[in-house]
């Protein structure tokens, strides 16, 4: 799908979009991330909707955009359950974010570019390109519906002009490239500027074609369809550090795809039992080493993580280490199974830490030590009294990402109505922040949040009764080098930066 | 949904009732506990068999689900409380600790009155099932027989029958046969489902499934867990069959296309899930004829079975 605005163009329409939102001030953000996450430091810098599909059939038919971006503005709940993001990713430099969302798009966004007259815009990201990765489809054998809903972005390190990533849905993994174009060549031989063929007795001289420059279009191709190989859902993928391999992780099993060829994969773990009656344990999330190419890890719905090496056979079913911590007898619960399952792992920067996300909280384990993590961080576990209700309600299987920062100092979880958490590991403080319009003032310094669990509640606390549990912030992305932030709700995608004074 | 408002009456006993865990053998606390374990279990047997996706159940809530009730299942059984679930003979007792056993006789006691219309058709209203606050605020009795029951009795059906689609058809129709002394429809498929119940000699909800799937290469065939698993493969299964046709053919089809999205999206199979109360409906007209054994009926029976043998053969 080809998408033609200039530069202007998207620029413009974000501008208008987003009313006063735009412009942080201040100067750019540092490069180096030891600011930490001190209270009253983050600040807004956009907020970006994801274009609707009608939104989509109008910029390619040329229709003003200010009508659209008016009906936007108008009705700030306009947004249907395609819209809804689904997963968030920065590329290796930070310069792009991706996103995907339940309608099967991803929309790029890039960092505006520091300028001269333009100063103030640095830091804002803009579309950058817009794509239908995934259709819905319908599995006949089964008689279901296959979800074009993107689970996950990654994106494949630059090694040339193009940009590549990876995007995947419960079934099939695509590898896309996108790419730029600004120059058309002009005054081929046989074909007229129409592109028909010219009759060949009417040419009478050569020329030589000429690259005239032509008004920016972004391009994505698809270049690889990975299919077939998943009879359970994908919930991971993850591109090795060779940059050749990248494994595919559903439910049961995990497969290693090799990028150039699509119509075999090596399944390296496979944890189905023989009889189906016996599953009580499912692959919640697998993730490479960022630098050991053999390593891998993958975490369960019972809370445990496992370590594997493919050097040591074909089939990983043994692992090299286990990590998993004793329950807590104290805290036993009907639900104490549920809330262990792990719903993401993270490899920190280093390779040194690995992070999980349960229901209630973070950790964070050393290697090297596979009997209890090293930090634990409570995420909301006002929320513990409430586990009943929220089994009833479905929330409790609700998937909640985690991410390390660049430095791995500071790491960021999401939890309900609207609220994410960043903890930083050194100071061992913590803060809560919103991502939501009616409490965001554009640049002003974001208010750290706070839920009150007993009777009395301060002024500015919001108590746990209140809270709105259709509000999750399930996915989040931070810059690899800046303190940069994307955080998704719903059919919003908010940009934070941290505000250096 | 817990959204935005007030404090809701739920939130006291919610504190009350899983502040911790705490152990069965305290006095007053234990009944706390039986009832929240009971809640628990029903919320999850609702989950499990109430849900009609129009894409495939995640496996991940499935799996929780599914140990979440074996969890209970075997505390239960180690209390030593677990009973056969059909056993119409034995008498209700009053005692909390028994609700679970309390679940059978009930069934019955209610499968005719009119308040509790037993269809085993439709799917348990949410709402009937899913108020364990306003449940747990009213009288314990109540909440133990009726609304165990609802949310039970769907399940009883559909678990034991999906997985085994051929064995369970068949066994359907003997018992069909077999209960042709009963006049209702309701009470002939309450019968059905004791007789179904009878035969895998189970005595809980998730046993049948384990033992139907072990007796039956079907598992190996459907690649499938115990029904709650892979419910639709094993109808997919029935769908691939040309001969539905004949089988359904008197039948008012319109059933099948119970949801429009899949069936107009959707080319091959206008059967979406087909659960084991929509084959029992489907089987009642037949099993709706005068008290005595019909000639009709039982011709009827023979020709199934003669299509039966075809299948299987086949």
């Amino acid at each position: 799908m080809v998408l033609q605005p200039s530069e202007r163009h998207y620029r413009d329409w974000n501008h208008r979009r987003l009313g006063p939102w735009c412009s942080p001030t201040g100067s750019p953000a540092p490069l180096s991330c030891e600011t930490g996450c001190g209270e009253g430091s983050w600040i807004l810098v956009c907020r970006l909707l994801v274009p609707t599909q009608v939104n989509l059939l109008s910029m390619e038919e040329d229709i003003d955009t200010r009508k659209i971006n008016n009906s936007f503005l108008r009705d700030h709940s306009y947004a249907t359950e395609a819209d809804i993001i689904s997963t968030v990713e920065f590329n290796h430099t930070g310069e792009l974010l991706a996103t995907g969302d339940k309608g099967g798009r991803v929309v790029i966004f890039q960092r505006e570019q520091e300028s001269k007259n333009q100063v103030h815009r640095r830091g804002e990201y803009n579309v950058y390109s817009t794509f239908q990765s995934h259709e819905p489809e319908f599995d006949y054998l089964k008689s279901l519906e296959i979800e074009e809903k993107i689970n996950k972005i990654r994106w494949l390190p630059q090694q040339n002009a193009a940009y590549f990533l990876l995007s995947t849905n419960d079934k099939t993994v695509k590898l896309w490239k996108v790419s730029e174009r600004d120059k058309r060549p002009e005054g081929y031989n046989l074909k007229d500027e129409e592109g028909r063929l010219r009759d060949p007795a009417t040419i009478t001289t050569l020329r030589v074609p000429v690259l005239r420059p032509m008004d920016l279009m972004v391009e994505a191709t698809p270049r690889r369809v990975f299919a077939n190989a998943h009879t359970y859902h994908i919930n991971s993928i993850s591109v090795n550090s060779d940059y050749e391999t990248y494994m595919s992780a559903d439910d049961l099993r995990i497969n290693l795809w090799n990028f150039e060829i699509t119509n075999q994969s090596f399944n390296i773990v496979d944890i189905k039992p023989a009889n189906m009656e016996e599953l009580t344990e499912v692959i919640t999330a697998a993730e490479f080493h960022p630098h050991h190419c053999n390593t891998f890890v993958y975490s369960s719905s019972k809370g445990t993580i496992r370590l594997c090496d493919m050097r040591a056979s074909a089939l990983c079913d043994r692992h090299t280490k286990f990590f998993e911590e004793p329950e807590d007898p104290s805290n036993r619960s009907f639900f104490s199974e549920i809330i262990s399952s792990i719903s993401d792992v993270k490899f920190s920067h280093s390779g040194r830490y690995i992070m999980t996300r349960d229901y209630l909280t973070v950790k964070v384990w050393d290697l090297n030590m596979e009997n209890r993590p090293i930090e634990t961080y409570q995420v909301h576990d006002y929320l513990r009294s409430k586990l009943c209700s929220l089994y009833e309600n479905d929330c409790i299987f609700d998937k909640f990402e985690c991410v390390w920062n660049g430095s791995d100092s500071v790491i960021m979880t999401g939890s309900y109505n609207n609220f994410f958490r960043m903890f930083d590991r050194n100071t061992k403080r913590d803060v809560t922040l919103e991502a939501s319009r009616e409490n965001s003032k554009p640049r002003a310094i974001l208010k750290p949040r706070k839920v009150c669990v007993g009777g009395k509640r301060r002024k500015d606390e919001i108590s746990v009764d209140s809270l709105d549990f259709s509000k999750k912030i399930l996915h989040t992305a931070w810059h690899p080098s800046e303190n940069i932030i994307a955080v998704a709700a719903t059919n919003n995608l908010y940009i934070f930066q941290d505000k250096v004074n | 949904m817990l959204g935005k408002g007030g404090k809701r009456k739920f939130d006291e006993h919610e504190d009350g009732l899983e502040g911790k865990i705490v152990s069965p053998s305290d006095g007053p606390s234990k009944v706390s506990y039986t009832l929240q374990r009971q809640t628990i279990f029903n919320i999850s047997l609702m989950k499990l068999y109430n849900h009609r996706p129009l894409t495939e159940p995640s496996l991940q809530k499935t799996v929780l689900i599914n140990n979440m009730l074996r969890r209970i299942q075997e505390e239960l059984k180690q209390e030593g409380s677990l009973k056969p679930m059909f056993t119409p003979s034995s008498q209700p007792s009053d005692s909390l600790s028994d609700s679970y056993r309390e679940a059978p006789p009930a069934f019955s006691h209610l499968s005719s009155p009119p308040t509790h219309p037993c269809d085993l058709g439709s799917t348990t209203p949410l709402e009937a099932c899913l108020t364990p606050a306003s449940l747990l605020e009213d009288d314990d009795d109540t909440f133990c027989t009726s609304q165990t029951v609802q949310p039970a009795s769907p399940t009883r059906l559909s678990s034991p029958a999906l997985p085994q689609e051929k064995d369970s058809f068949s066994s359907a129709l003997d018992e069909i046969e077999e209960l042709c002394p009963t006049s209702t429809s309701t009470e002939a498929a309450v019968a059905v489902t004791d007789n179904l119940k009878g035969t895998s000699s189970e005595s809980s909800i998730l046993k049948p499934e384990g033992s139907q799937e072990g007796r039956a290469d079907d598992s190996k065939l459907m690649d499938s867990l115990p029904g709650n698993f892979e419910i639709t493969t094993s109808t997919g299964f029935l769908t691939d069959l040309t001969l539905d046709d004949i089988l359904f053919a008197d039948i008012d089809t319109s059933m099948y296309d119970f949801d429009p999205c899949t069936s107009a999206s959707g080319t091959a199979s206008k059967m979406a899930p087909v659960s084991a109360d929509d084959l029992l409906k489907t089987l009642a007209p037949y099993s709706s004829q005068p008290v005595t054994p019909s000639q009709p009926f039982k011709m009827d029976l023979t020709e199934l079975d003669h299509i039966m043998e075809v299948l299987v053969g086949s």
